[in-house]
C-alpha cells in the first residue's frame, strides 16, 4: 500500500495500462517533452521515455486530437487522449458527441477512446481556464462520464474507462493534481494497493453514513461537501455524504437507497446549478421518489454567469461548505412545514407498527395508530365536547346563487385563475353577517376564571378541508382547517383565491402551521357529500360553527339547503343564534354582490 | 506508373475545370509550383496484367453503383424508403477509380457520393467473407431501414460503415473523418502495415476546420491520402463561393504536402494517380487529390437542383459522364463527340443496358432487392439497446423507467 498525489496515480494507471495495451497510445498537445516539460499539468510525466512511439504530439486542433484518437479505435487500438484544459474541448465537441457517442448505437463499432482533461477552477485562471465541462457531454447517449476526486478513485477509474468499449470523458480537477495525501480529509485519503485494482462504472460510494439529509457531490466540492456535513453534525444534522465518482451512468440504485433512509436530499457540484448533474438527479428524486421526500431536493451549484477572474468573484462565484449548510438550513430543515412536522412522524408510526411474527399471529387483527393530525383533532374534540353547545337549523332557499353560480363560475375562472364553488357564496356570506355589529358573540370567543368575553372585531373564517390519503394501506380521510386570516378584508375573489390556495397547501403538504391557527368561526360543507345536514363540533377558540348541507335543486326551481348553526349556548343564546341564522337566509336569499366587481 | 510525360507548363490564370483537365492534371510540387502535365497513354494500364483485372473491377463497379442508385431513386419515389437519398450521379469514375488502386486493407472513410467505394471493395469482401451478403443486398437493407441493416434502422442510407471491410461511417458533419484517417493512419505506421488511410471530403469540407488534420498527417509523415470529390456545389453554394484558391489541390501547399487535381470522371486517370498517390503517401507525405465531377443531382433527393444549378453546366458536364467515357475507350461507344444529346444519351443506355445484361448486374440487383424488402423491419423494443458497448453503462439505461419498456 502507498500514497500518492492525484496526478501521480493517474499517472500511475497510465503507465500500467501502456504496458497492458500494446496498441494504447496517449494523444495530445505536448504529452511528449523532455523530462519536467511533458504535459501542462506533466500528468504524462516520464512516459514518454518508456514508450516513445505511442505518446503523440498533436497540433493545436482538439477535433483533431480526439478524432486521431477515434482513428486508432476504429483500427483496433486504444487512445487515451488529453485535453490541455477542459475548456477547450468545445473545438471537439463535434468528433466526441455527434461523432463518437452515437458510433455504438449506429453502427455498432466499439470506441476505447478516453478523453481526459483538466477541470474546475484553480484560482484567478478566468473564463477559459477553469470551467467544468459536465453539461456540454451530459445529455449525450453512448459517452461515460467519470469525475473521480481521490487518487484512488482516478487510478481505479482511468484503468476501467481505458479498459472500456465506450468513449469516456475523463474529469480531472487541476486542484487536486498536486494535493498532499497528507492533506486529504480521513474520509478521503485512500491508500493504493500494489497490485492492480479496477473501480466499476457507475458505482457511487458513501463517503460517510448518516440518517437525516443525503449530500450527492463528486470532485472538489466533495471537500467542501465534507466539510458541510462536519458543520451540520454541529447543528445535531447527521448527513450522509456520496461520492457520484460517476456521473453517466450514474448510481441510482445507492442514491435512491440513501434518500429512501434520509428523506432528504441535496445534490452539490462546482459546475452550475441550471443544467448539471444535479438537475438531472434532482428531477429523478422528484419524480420517482415523490413520497419519500420530507423536503425538496435541493441543488448547490455555481450561479448562471460566466466563471469571474478576480478572487473576490471567484470566491463569490464557487459553491462552498458554507453553501450546503445554508441550503440545508433554509431549504430543509429550518423553515419545517407543518406538512414535513406531520409527515414524518406518520411514517415513523407506520414503521413501528410490529407486523405479524409467525403464521400463529391473529392476521384477521391489525394494528394502526392513529395518525398525528387524527391525534390532534382526536384530543381536541373531546376538550371542546364538554364544552355546553348545541345545534339548530335554518332553510335558505339559494336559488339566486345556484343559478348565478351556473353562469359566472367559467368567467370568474377565466378572470381570477382560480376555480369559483359555491362554498365562497356561503363563506362571503357567513363573514359579512359576522361582522354586523349585533353578531359580535359569534366572532368572539370565551375565557374562563372569571368567565370573559374576549371580543374580536375580525373574522379569521376557518374551514374544514378533506384529505383523501392512506393509513398502512388502508384508505383515511384526513381533516384539517385552515384559516383565512383577516377574511372580513376580503373581496369575493380574494377570499375565493385564499380558500383554494389554503386548501390546496393542505392536500400538497404545503400548509404551515400559523396557517392552521387563530381561527374565530368555522364553516364546514358538508353537503359536498350529499350530507343533508352537518353537526359540527365547536374547534378550539371559537363560539360558533357553521354547517352547509346539500343543495336541494329540482324540478320546482327551487334550491334550498339546510344550515346547521354549532354554538357556546353559555355565551349565545338561542333568541341570538336564530336572529344570526335569519341575517344569513336573508343575505343569501337576497344576494346581490358582483362577484367580479367587489 | 506512366501518368505523366515531361512536358509541364506552369500554373496560369482563369483555371478552367472543364477544358484544363482535358488530358492533363494539375501537380503542385512546390511553393507557387504549379504544372499542368500532360497524361500520357493510360491505355497502357488496361494491358498490364493486374490492370485489366482493375479497369474489369471498375467497369463493373461504376455501372452496378449507377444502376443501383437509380433503382433506390424508384423504390424511394415509392415510399419504400424512409427519409432521404442522396445520389453520387457523375462521381462513379472518383469513388470506384480511387477504391480500385488502393489495396483491401487500406482503411478507407468515403462519402456520401461514394457508394461506388462500397461496390467496388464490397465484390472482395463478399468473396472473403468479411460481409455477410453481396454487398448490394446490404445496400437496400440499409436504405430501406431494415433490421437486418448494417444500422439495424437505428440510422439510414449512406450512414453506414462495415469495419470488417475496412470501411468506415460517416456523419452528416462534413470534414470529421479527415482527422479519423489521420488516426488510422497513425497506428497504421507504427503497426508498419504497409496501409495508407485515405478518406474522401466534398469541396466545402475544405472550409471546416477538421482540414486542418491536414497538418498532423504532414508533420508526422503519415500515410494518408485525402480525395476532394470537388462536384463544385456544396449543397447550393457553388465553389467560387467557397473559396478563391482554385484549383484546390493548390491547398495542398499550405500543408506542405503533395497535391494533384485530375479529371475525376476519367476512371483510368483516376486509378492512376491513385496509385501514384498511394505510393507517395506510403514513403511520407500525404497527399492531397483534387478529383473534379460535377454533381449531375441535387445536394439530396429532396433538393431541386434545377432551379439554381446552371443548364449549361449540367450539360457540359453531361458529355462528361464517367461511364460514358470509360465505356468509349472500352467499346467506342457511346461517341463522345455526338452533338444531339438524345442520341447520346441512346448510345450511352444501350452499352449500359447491354454490358449490365452481360455482367448481371440487373439480376443480383432485383434479387437484393427483393432480399431487403423481405427482411424484418427493427422492433421497438430495440429501441434502447446498443447505446453503450460498455456493458455497465448499457444496464443504465436499461434501468431508466422510461427506457425500461423499449428495451428487451
Amino acid at each position: 500500500m502507498k500514497k500518492l498525489k492525484y496526478a501521480e496515480a493517474i499517472n500511475e494507471a497510465l503507465r500500467e495500462e501502456m504496458g497492458r495495451f500494446p496498441e494504447l497510445f496517449i494523444l495530445g498537445q505536448d504529452v511528449r517533452r523532455p523530462a519536467g516539460a511533458d504535459g501542462a499539468f506533466k500528468v504524462t510525466a516520464g512516459l514518454p521515455q518508456i514508450f516513445s512511439e505511442r505518446i503523440v504530439n498533436t497540433i493545436l486542433h482538439e477535433s483533431t486530437i480526439a478524432g486521431l484518437g477515434m482513428g486508432i479505435a476504429l483500427r483496433g487500438g486504444r487512445a487515451v487522449v488529453e485535453i490541455q484544459f477542459a475548456d477547450f474541448v468545445t473545438d471537439a465537441v463535434k468528433m466526441i458527441r455527434d461523432y463518437m457517442a452515437g458510433l455504438h448505437y449506429r453502427n455498432r463499432i466499439s470506441l476505447p477512446v478516453v478523453v481526459r482533461m483538466p477541470s474546475g477552477a484553480i484560482g484567478s485562471a478566468g473564463p477559459f481556464h477553469s470551467i467544468c465541462p459536465e453539461s456540454l457531454f451530459l445529455d449525450t447517449p453512448g459517452l461515460i462520464i467519470l469525475a473521480p476526486a481521490t487518487p484512488y478513485d482516478a487510478k481505479g477509474l482511468l484503468k476501467t474507462a481505458v479498459r472500456s468499449g465506450s468513449p469516456v470523458i475523463f474529469l480531472e480537477w487541476k486542484r487536486l493534481y498536486r494535493l498532499n495525501p497528507e492533506d486529504y480529509p480521513k474520509e478521503l485519503g485512500f491508500e493504493i494497493p500494489e497490485e492492480d485494482y479496477v473501480i466499476p462504472i457507475g458505482k457511487a460510494r458513501i463517503v460517510r453514513a448518516g440518517s437525516d439529509l443525503t449530500i450527492i457531490s463528486y470532485g472538489n466540492m466533495l471537500f467542501e461537501s465534507l466539510k458541510a456535513c462536519d458543520a451540520l453534525k454541529e447543528k445535531g444534522i447527521d448527513a450522509e455524504l456520496i461520492d457520484l465518482r460517476s456521473l453517466m451512468p450514474f448510481d441510482r440504485e445507492m442514491i435512491f437507497e440513501s434518500v429512501k433512509k434520509t428523506h432528504r436530499v441535496i445534490i452539490a457540484h462546482e459546475a452550475k446549478k441550471i443544467g448539471g448533474i444535479g438537475a438531472v438527479i434532482a428531477q429523478m428524486i422528484s419524480e420517482e421518489l415523490f413520497d419519500e421526500l420530507d423536503a425538496p431536493p435541493v441543488v448547490v451549484g455555481a450561479p448562471f454567469t460566466p466563471i469571474p477572474h478576480h478572487p473576490n468573484l471567484e470566491k463569490a462565484y464557487l459553491p462552498n461548505a458554507d453553501d450546503v449548510v445554508r441550503a440545508a438550513m433554509t431549504k430543509i430543515f429550518c423553515e419545517k412545514t407543518a406538512a414535513q412536522h406531520i409527515v414524518s412522524p406518520l411514517r415513523e408510526t407506520a414503521a413501528a407498527i410490529p407486523r405479524a411474527e409467525s403464521a400463529d399471529a391473529d392476521v384477521r387483527v391489525k394494528m394502526v395508530p392513529f395518525t398525528p393530525v387524527q391525534k390532534i383533532v382526536a384530543q381536541k374534540m373531546a376538550e371542546n365536547w364538554k364544552r355546553p353547545h348545541i345545534h339548530d337549523d335554518i332553510d335558505a332557499d339559494v336559488l339566486k346563487i345556484w343559478d348565478e353560480y351556473r353562469e359566472k363560475k367559467e368567467g370568474f375562472e377565466r378572470a381570477f385563475g382560480t376555480k369559483l364553488t359555491l362554498t365562497h357564496y356561503f363563506a362571503y356570506a357567513v363573514v359579512k353577517v359576522l361582522m354586523q355589529n349585533e353578531f359580535w358573540k359569534f366572532r368572539s370567543s370565551v375565557e374562563e376564571n372569571p368567565l370573559t368575553h374576549v371580543v374580536k372585531d375580525f373574522v379569521n373564517l376557518s374551514f374544514a378541508v378533506d384529505i383523501p390519503t392512506t393509513v398502512e394501506g388502508l384508505s383515511h380521510h384526513e381533516l384539517m382547517a385552515p384559516v383565512v386570516k383577516d377574511a372580513h378584508k376580503m373581496k369575493f375573489a380574494e377570499l375565493a383565491f385564499a380558500i383554494n390556495n389554503l386548501a390546496w397547501k393542505c392536500r400538497n403538504k404545503k400548509i404551515l402551521p400559523e396557517e392552521l391557527r387563530d381561527g374565530n368561526f368555522t364553516i364546514t360543507n358538508v353537503g359536498i357529500f350529499e350530507t343533508l345536514r352537518g353537526n359540527p363540533i365547536l374547534l378550539d377558540g371559537q363560539s360558533a360553527s357553521l354547517a352547509i348541507g346539500r343543495i336541494r335543486s329540482g324540478e320546482d326551481f327551487v334550491a334550498n339547503v339546510i344550515l346547521t348553526l354549532a354554538f357556546d349556548h353559555r355565551p349565545i343564546n338561542g333568541a341570538e343564534s336564530g336572529l344570526f341564522k335569519q341575517a344569513l337566509k336573508e343575505y343569501l336569499e337576497n344576494w346581490n354582490v358582483d362577484i367580479f366587481r367587489d | 506508373m506512366v501518368v505523366a510525360s515531361g512536358k509541364t507548363r506552369p500554373f496560369f490564370k482563369d483555371f478552367d475545370y472543364f477544358c484544363d483537365l482535358e488530358n492533363h492534371f494539375i501537380d503542385v510540387v512546390g511553393p507557387n509550383q504549379i504544372y499542368q502535365r500532360e497524361l500520357t497513354d493510360l491505355s497502357k494500364l488496361f494491358w498490364s496484367e493486374g490492370g485489366r483485372r482493375d479497369v474489369n473491377l471498375l467497369l463493373r463497379s461504376m455501372l452496378i453503383t449507377r444502376r443501383a442508385e437509380e433503382k433506390v431513386f424508384l423504390l424511394w419515389k415509392a415510399g419504400e424508403i424512409p427519409g432521404s437519398i442522396f445520389s453520387g450521379l457523375g462521381n462513379e469514375a472518383t469513388s470506384c477509380g480511387v477504391m480500385a488502386a488502393m489495396k483491401y486493407g487500406d482503411p478507407a472513410f468515403p462519402l456520401h457520393r461514394d457508394l461506388g467505394c462500397d461496390f467496388t471493395r464490397g465484390v472482395e469482401a463478399f468473396e472473403r467473407g468479411d460481409i455477410p451478403a453481396p454487398l448490394a443486398n446490404l445496400y437496400f437493407a440499409q436504405h430501406m431501414s431494415k433490421a437486418s441493416s448494417q444500422c439495424k434502422g437505428k440510422d439510414g442510407n449512406i450512414h453506414w460503415g462495415i469495419p470488417k471491410m475496412n470501411r468506415y461511417p460517416m456523419i452528416s458533419h462534413l470534414g470529421t473523418n479527415i482527422p479519423n484517417a489521420c488516426g488510422a493512419a497513425l497506428i497504421e505506421k507504427f503497426r508498419n502495415s504497409g496501409l495508407v488511410a485515405f478518406t474522401f471530403i466534398g469541396d466545402g469540407a475544405t472550409s471546416t476546420p477538421d482540414f486542418q488534420a491536414l497538418n498532423q498527417a504532414a508533420s508526422r509523415k503519415l500515410p494518408v491520402i485525402v480525395i476532394i470529390d470537388n462536384n463544385q456545389w456544396a449543397y447550393r453554394t457553388k465553389l467560387d463561393e467557397q473559396t478563391a484558391a482554385i484549383p484546390l489541390s493548390r491547398k495542398a501547399e499550405a500543408f506542405g504536402i503533395r497535391g494533384f487535381t485530375i479529371d475525376g470522371t476519367d476512371a483510368l486517370c483516376v486509378y492512376a494517380l491513385t496509385k501514384m498517390a498511394r505510393e507517395i503517401a506510403l514513403s511520407g507525405t500525404p497527399v492531397l487529390i483534387e478529383s473534379v465531377t460535377f454533381r449531375m443531382a441535387g445536394h439530396s433527393a429532396y433538393d431541386p437542383y434545377e432551379k439554381y444549378v446552371p443548364k449549361e453546366d449540367l450539360e457540359r458536364w453531361h458529355r462528361r459522364d464517367p461511364i460514358a467515357r470509360l465505356t468509349n475507350f472500352l467499346y467506342g461507344k457511346p461517341n463522345l463527340a455526338e452533338e444531339k444529346t438524345e442520341k447520346f444519351d441512346q448510345e450511352l443506355n444501350e452499352i449500359r443496358r447491354q454490358l449490365e445484361k452481360e455482367l448481371g448486374i440487373e439480376k443480383e440487383l432485383d434479387e437484393a432487392i427483393e432480399w431487403a424488402r423481405n427482411a424484418p423491419d427493427p422492433q421497438t423494443n430495440t429501441l434502447c439497446d446498443d447505446v453503450y458497448a460498455d456493458e455497465a453503462a448499457q444496464k443504465f439505461v436499461a434501468s431508466l423507467p422510461d427506457e425500461r419498456r423499449r428495451t428487451k
